[in-house]
């Protein structure tokens, strides 16, 4: 079993902040248009949005989708609109606010979650890069 | 299929297809393009996240290793063979191996074709020399070959009509019947709807099971689906116990947009270091040489020990340190794929920082126990890449195993072709079974404690506790008590959400779930047979290999318990 060494390691963990995450929530079978939803979301330094919707997911509310695979900027699945702008949450770095939104021009499942096919993806990418 | 009254799932779907792929990584997609061009087939390829994108090979960072002998001509298949087998302590399946070597050169130069833009040095291959290999036989692009295999094998379906794409299915059982499968029961995660698939061979390409850890380089998706449903009817699994632990994973600073493993970078450099938090050189104590000659089975333990021993960082972690070298090697060493000006960007600087780095399950070299060319031991179904067994033995090399799913992905796939070939008839009846009714009964179950992502970190932490890097024979009997308990409480601890919402986080965790439990007593189980340490399976109660062990553990399905035996000779 892993001990846990004594708190002296050259880093130490910077103190947390607050985040408040607004998400376009979309279910296509009960809604026409999304409604805006807001999260307090505590997070750390080199935290990314990604880690956000986690948290998200994992404590406050159960009921979001969204896309994520690799977690490490290889996969290109997680893509959504940040801020107004096409962005991979896994690497883009958590702020005070954040606005989330799916993915333009697509037809959205639920949520953050688009009907996408993985040669788009290719375009978009480069579109990004 | 599903019940009447669960009015609320949609209406079956049924797809028919002479070969079923499951799993749209890397494997998956050479698998498919393979069996369609062997036998003219049609070929469902089918993924729970976005066939071409998802799945651990385009996390693939560095090499893809095969013996071409376009950096050193001296180099040959029988040197691969002989460096993977050594590298894997003896005990890898021969045949597979041999097969692997021989066709590992060409499958890697028909990317060309595919478009892969390997770098090259005139109209050679670039090859790098990765730890455990004789010659250097890494081919690459940047840091990004995995992705770039993925992209090119992607556009490479995207041309062939024939292979029908689904992606969000989430497999969750085969279906068969005396011995021979003729498809898989999925849900759709768009649609909530039950689908079917009905083919005349199946080829199982999921890929590891590295999420049954809570320390993991993997993706997300990395679950082991394929082996679980391959298991559950009937194929025999191998060398479970092998799992292999990265040691070089990174903990802090988080690089973001890197995998967990590239601050392995770092180990090439000259003057590099691996310290603890009172700043020990423990690595280079025991092995001066060891930033070149250490395989990561054995550079993984050391850390871990030390870790464990309470010298470890207060995030479980030590160091790698750069910042003594000479900045111009450095520069040298990592000019590959912009490693240097991403870490800039990230405000990280190798000259005045080090990494916090730890171990993490990285690869499976056990899986489902095939032939050289990808056959289980049930009729019609297959398997390829990383949900195989036998070619690694006891510990992989690094670089082999991009250059497995494209073997072993063309072996099965044209195998799976032919054999669909000679079938006629595909049953169309089959009883529903306990899966589907658990599924159903998902919504209208009791709330009661725990969601599924939360005990699914529970399993996670108890894999990484009972049988992580450091295993004993008194742990794993613990373990496998608790995973029973674990196994028999979850249909009471199982909290779920209710409302009927398409895109169900909640349901793809709890089938994943149950699909990882369905794993992870195969792995404790042959852990605490194999009363030897070989490779990447320690057991601290039995520190040294023995003769006697050159050989490989099988599981199998005996109604509601697990049988483990060694191969038959």
């Amino acid at each position: 079993m892993s001990k846990k060494p004594n708190n002296n390691g050259k880093y130490m963990i910077a103190s947390r902040q607050m985040s408040i995450i607004i998400i376009m929530r979309l279910d296509p079978s009960t809604m026409t248009d999304p409604n805006p939803q807001e999260f307090q979301v505590p997070y750390d330094v080199g935290h990314t949005v990604l880690d956000g919707l986690n948290y998200i997911y994992r404590v406050l509310d159960n009921s979001l989708a969204f896309r994520s695979s690799c977690q490490s900027g290889l996969c290109l699945v997680c893509l959504i609109q940040i801020d107004g702008v096409a962005k991979y949450p896994c690497k883009t770095l958590m702020k005070g606010q954040i606005k989330l939104e799916p993915l333009k021009n697509k037809k959205v499942i639920r949520d953050l979650v688009v009907e996408i096919d993985a040669s788009e993806m290719t375009e978009l990418f480069q579109i990004n890069h | 299929m599903l019940l009447k009254k669960m009015i609320s799932f949609g209406p079956l779907r049924t797809e028919v297809s002479d070969v079923l792929v499951i799993g749209g990584g890397g494997a998956g997609c050479q698998a498919a393009i393979w069996a369609q061009r062997t036998g003219d087939v049609s070929v469902c390829l089918v993924e729970k996240g976005v066939v071409g994108a998802s799945g651990c090979t385009v996390m693939g960072t560095y090499s893809c290793c095969a013996a071409l002998g376009h950096a050193d001509q001296r180099d040959n298949p029988h040197v691969h063979f002989k460096d993977t087998l050594i590298g894997g302590a003896d005990i890898a399946e021969q045949a597979l191996l041999t097969k692997f070597v021989e066709d590992a050169p060409s499958r890697v130069l028909e990317l060309l074709e595919y478009g892969v833009p390997f770098e090259k040095e005139g109209k050679r291959l670039k090859q790098v020399r990765i730890e455990g290999h004789t010659y250097p036989r890494g081919c690459f692009v940047g840091m990004r070959t995995g992705q770039a295999i993925q992209w090119g094998l992607r556009r490479k379906l995207r041309d062939i009509r024939e292979i029908r794409r689904y992606n969000d299915i989430q497999i969750y059982r085969l279906l068969h019947v005396d011995g021979r499968v003729f498809g898989a029961m999925g849900l759709c995660r768009k649609t909530l709807s039950p689908i079917r698939f009905l083919a005349r061979s199946i080829i199982i390409a999921t890929g590891g099971c590295g999420q049954l850890y809570s320390h993991t380089t993997t993706s997300l998706d990395n679950t082991g689906d394929g082996l679980s449903i391959a298991f559950e009817a009937g194929a025999s699994l191998m060398d479970m116990e092998f799992i292999q632990f990265y040691p070089i994973s990174s903990i802090y600073p988080r690089l973001i947009g890197m995998t967990r493993v590239a601050p392995t970078f770092l180990k090439q450099v000259p003057g590099c270091r691996i310290y603890n938090r009172l700043g020990q050189d423990f690595v280079a104590a025991k092995y001066p040489q060891w930033q070149n000659s250490l395989n990561r089975d054995v550079l993984s333990q050391l850390i871990y020990r030390e870790i464990k021993e309470g010298r470890g960082t207060n995030q479980e972690g030590v160091y790698i340190d750069v910042t003594a070298s000479n900045p111009r090697e450095m520069e040298r060493v990592l000019s590959i794929g912009n490693y240097l000006k991403k870490l800039e960007e990230m405000g990280i600087n190798l000259k005045t920082t080090p990494l916090e780095i730890g171990v993490a399950s990285h690869y499976l070299m056990g899986g489902i126990q095939v032939d050289e060319n990808g056959e289980t031991n049930i009729t019609g179904l297959f398997a390829a890449g990383e949900a195989i067994a036998g070619i690694h033995g006891a510990n992989r090399l690094g670089g082999n195993a991009l250059s497995e799913i494209l073997v072993t992905g063309a072996r099965a796939g044209q195998r799976a072709a032919q054999f669909a070939l000679r079938q006629k008839e595909i049953p169309t009846f089959f009883p529903k079974n306990e899966w589907d009714e658990w599924i159903e009964g998902l919504f209208s179950r009791p709330h009661a404690g725990t969601p599924p992502s939360r005990l699914k970190r529970s399993l996670q932490e108890l894999m990484w506790n009972y049988v992580g890097v450091e295993r004993t024979g008194e742990d794993l009997i613990q373990g496998l008590k608790k995973l029973s308990d674990f196994q028999s409480a979850l249909d009471k601890e199982l909290d779920f959400r209710h409302d009927f919402k398409v895109y169900h986080m909640e349901l793809h965790d709890a089938i994943e779930l149950r699909l990882m439990l369905g794993l992870a007593k195969t792995i404790m189980l042959a852990a605490y047979k194999r009363e030897e340490s070989r490779g990447a399976h320690l057991r601290v109660d039995f520190p040294e290999p023995k003769a006697e062990w050159v050989t490989n553990l099988v599981l199998i399905k005996k109604g509601d318990d697990v049988v483990c035996v060694q191969k038959a000779k």
